[in-house]
């Protein structure tokens, strides 16, 4: 009865309560975006590289290295010499490789050289290997293999020819004419840089860097390009026989004594990585905590001053027997209630939301946010809503109680 | 059979210890009994009302309700011991508007288990039913509105329905009636007696307007039984 005398006086409001139910639920909605957006993004960047144990590029920092090697952000200073790159393969450690040479793009795309066993060895997610939605890999030297959504975006298709140039940018800077690669293959898509990647042998690399060694005058130009026609690489991907050996590897690596090098552990790199991202993820968090702060401290605003106009509802109560405590009970009941309200509806409207925005979110951001996936973290956010809502609650729950002591069953209003 | 619902003996009570506001040496009301306690505003009506209701204590003196002492109690048994046992209609405003006239009846009964009991639950609601009909309100007029669409008179009656379900020992009045017009309020004592008689209840009537008191068994100026009158302060 205390319950339906609660919610037919919500009712009786339901204006105003529905308007804190609406400040609650966009708040809530904010926080749980955030927090979907955050978790998944996390999870995702974890899941960028899979099953590869060390990746080994020139002496820079960890995380330079991780970024140009997986992210495809920001370029190799240094490069490798390919005769470094086969003392290590040949190391007995070793069970495969992974050379790559970035550098060059292709209308906006990072082009990666690379050869088959990247098809063979390379992994994404929960050790999934990358597979073909059409054609075969690498054949001839000018083959080329396309991430999902190149192939996608510029509309390519298998047996369309194409020419890469220098650098990333939209304008080539100078393109390797003459010498186009024939598209051999299109990978499914993996919610990875590799969708954004465009792959071809490292031979056709090489072949068209040494068909015209000095492209124009910039002196910057012609020396990549001199190290590309040596063979150099800008980093190679190491699968161990035995995982366990992959710090005493990395510290081999890391003290070659012929050419300076370095070598990193995916997965900690990442979490190092992570690190730096995660600033502004917990700065982000903690703004959508506090919105949701103000979102019940304007249902405890509207609460506190209702109570005033509630006097009469009190004093009536008081007269059938209603105990002080239930008259602070009704309160509570009533700020829970809103609070859940708030909480499920700003769920939901996250929820539609993504469903609404996560293709854009994959095309234009290349954040792949699943709609339905929610995280247990995003459980205890929801809890703690309910909590403040109950919290919140307190404050006219017990002005109530203390009023409706001094007003006994007075009518004054 | 004429038992003692209400007995007050050497009451006094001020809001604070130096402004004593009621000092009353003795008043009782037996079962059936209505009695018309009249004085101006400000005579210590509202707090006369809140000791009796259980929600004020006296400073001094006793006040019992069927022999149980309320100062015996405990805060919440009082308010158990007011819902039991004693039904209030106010001046206006009695019922909560958003329920309808039904649910404000049966209110009385949520927070009073025995006089809940003393009717079979199943049959609370057709009793409020039959109440209400009584008092002038059948289904027709009642269904489907909320209390906050009747009219005053419609209200008050229903008021007077709350009071009465369950039978209470006790009925306080508290100005029921000064805010109906004349004709609505001739009405409304007609059936307040009449119900207060079939239930056996004690009626305490308060009100200013004196053309009422000559329907009552007794009635009384609660500033010649409070001794405290004339010199506002004073200590108890």
């Amino acid at each position: 009865m205390l319950t339906r005398v609660a919610l037919a006086s919500l009712w009786n409001r339901r204006l105003a309560a529905s308007l804190g139910v609406f400040t609650i639920a966009i708040s809530v909605a904010l926080l749980l975006a955030v927090e979907r957006v955050r978790a998944q993004t996390r999870s995702s960047f974890a899941s960028t590289i899979s099953g590869t144990d060390l990746i080994v590029g020139a002496r820079t920092a960890p995380v330079q290295l991780l970024l140009y090697s997986v992210f495809r952000i920001g370029d190799p200073t240094q490069s490798i010499s390919y005769a470094r790159f086969e003392e290590i393969a040949a190391h007995p450690q070793v069970a495969w490789t992974i050379p790559i040479s970035l550098g060059d793009g292709h209308r906006g795309y990072r082009v990666l050289a690379t050869n088959n066993d990247y098809f063979a060895h390379y992994k994404y997610g929960d050790r999934a290997s990358l597979e073909f939605a059409i054609g075969r890999h690498f054949d001839q030297d000018f083959d080329a293999v396309l991430g999902a959504e190149i192939a996608q975006k510029l509309k390519y298709s298998v047996g369309d020819r194409i020419e890469i140039g220098h650098g990333a940018g939209r304008k080539d800077l100078a393109l390797h004419a003459d010498n186009p690669f024939t598209i051999i293959g299109i990978l499914r898509p993996t919610g990875t840089p590799v969708d954004r990647t465009l792959h071809v042998p490292l031979a056709g690399l090489d072949a068209i860097h040494a068909h015209f060694p000095g492209t124009s005058g910039k002196s910057s130009q012609s020396a990549t390009d001199e190290e590309h026609a040596h063979g150099a690489l800008s980093a190679v991907f190491l699968g161990l026989k035995n995982r366990a050996a992959a710090f005493g590897i990395q510290r081999q690596i890391n003290d070659y004594p012929a050419e300076p090098l370095l070598a990193i552990l995916p997965g900690l790199a990442l979490a190092q990585l992570w690190n730096i991202v995660g600033v502004g993820e917990a700065a982000l968090l903690s703004i959508a905590v506090c919105v949701v702060v103000a979102g019940l401290l304007g249902m405890l605003t509207s609460l506190v001053t209702t109570l005033d106009q509630r006097r009469r509802e009190m004093a009536i109560l008081r007269s059938v027997g209603a105990k002080p405590r239930h008259i602070a009970a009704l309160l509570m009941v009533e700020s829970c209630l809103l609070a859940s309200l708030g909480a499920a509806l700003g769920w939901a409207t996250v929820s539609f939301g993504l469903l609404l925005l996560a293709p854009t979110l994959a095309s234009q951001f290349g954040l792949y946010v699943s709609p339905w996936q929610a995280s247990a973290h995003e459980g205890w956010l929801l809890l703690g809503v309910l909590a403040g809502g109950a919290i919140a609650g307190l404050i006219p729950a017990a002005l109530a109680y203390r009023r409706t002591l001094a007003d006994g069953l007075s009518m004054r209003a | 059979m004429k038992f003692t619902v209400l007995q007050i003996q050497q009451l006094s009570f001020g809001w604070t210890p130096s402004d004593c506001l009621l000092n009353i040496d003795h008043l009782a009301l037996n079962a059936g009994e209505s009695l018309f306690l009249h004085g101006p505003s400000g005579s210590g009506k509202s707090s006369l009302l809140g000791l009796i209701g259980g929600v004020l204590l006296p400073d001094a003196g006793s006040i019992e309700i069927l022999g149980t002492p309320l100062q015996s109690l405990s805060r919440g048994q009082r308010d158990l011991f007011r819902a039991e046992h004693i039904g209030f209609v106010f001046q206006q405003f009695n019922l909560l508007p958003y329920l309808d006239a039904i649910d404000n009846v049966l209110l009385a009964l949520r927070f009073a288990p025995q006089r809940r009991a003393r009717m079979a639950a199943a049959h609370a609601r057709l009793q409020a039913q039959e109440l209400l009909a009584r008092l002038g309100l059948d289904d027709q007029t009642l269904r489907g509105r909320k209390a906050a669409e009747l009219s005053v008179g419609q209200q008050q009656r229903v008021a007077a329905a709350r009071a009465l379900i369950g039978s209470p020992a006790l009925v306080i009045a508290d100005e029921p009636t000064s805010a109906l017009d004349s004709d609505s309020r001739a009405a409304f004592l007609q059936v307040l007696f009449a119900e207060c008689a079939r239930s056996g209840s004690a009626l305490l009537f308060v009100s200013h307007d004196r053309s009422l008191e000559a329907r009552f068994d007794r009635v009384l100026d609660l500033r010649s039984l409070n001794q405290v009158q004339s010199t506002r302060v004073s200590t108890c």
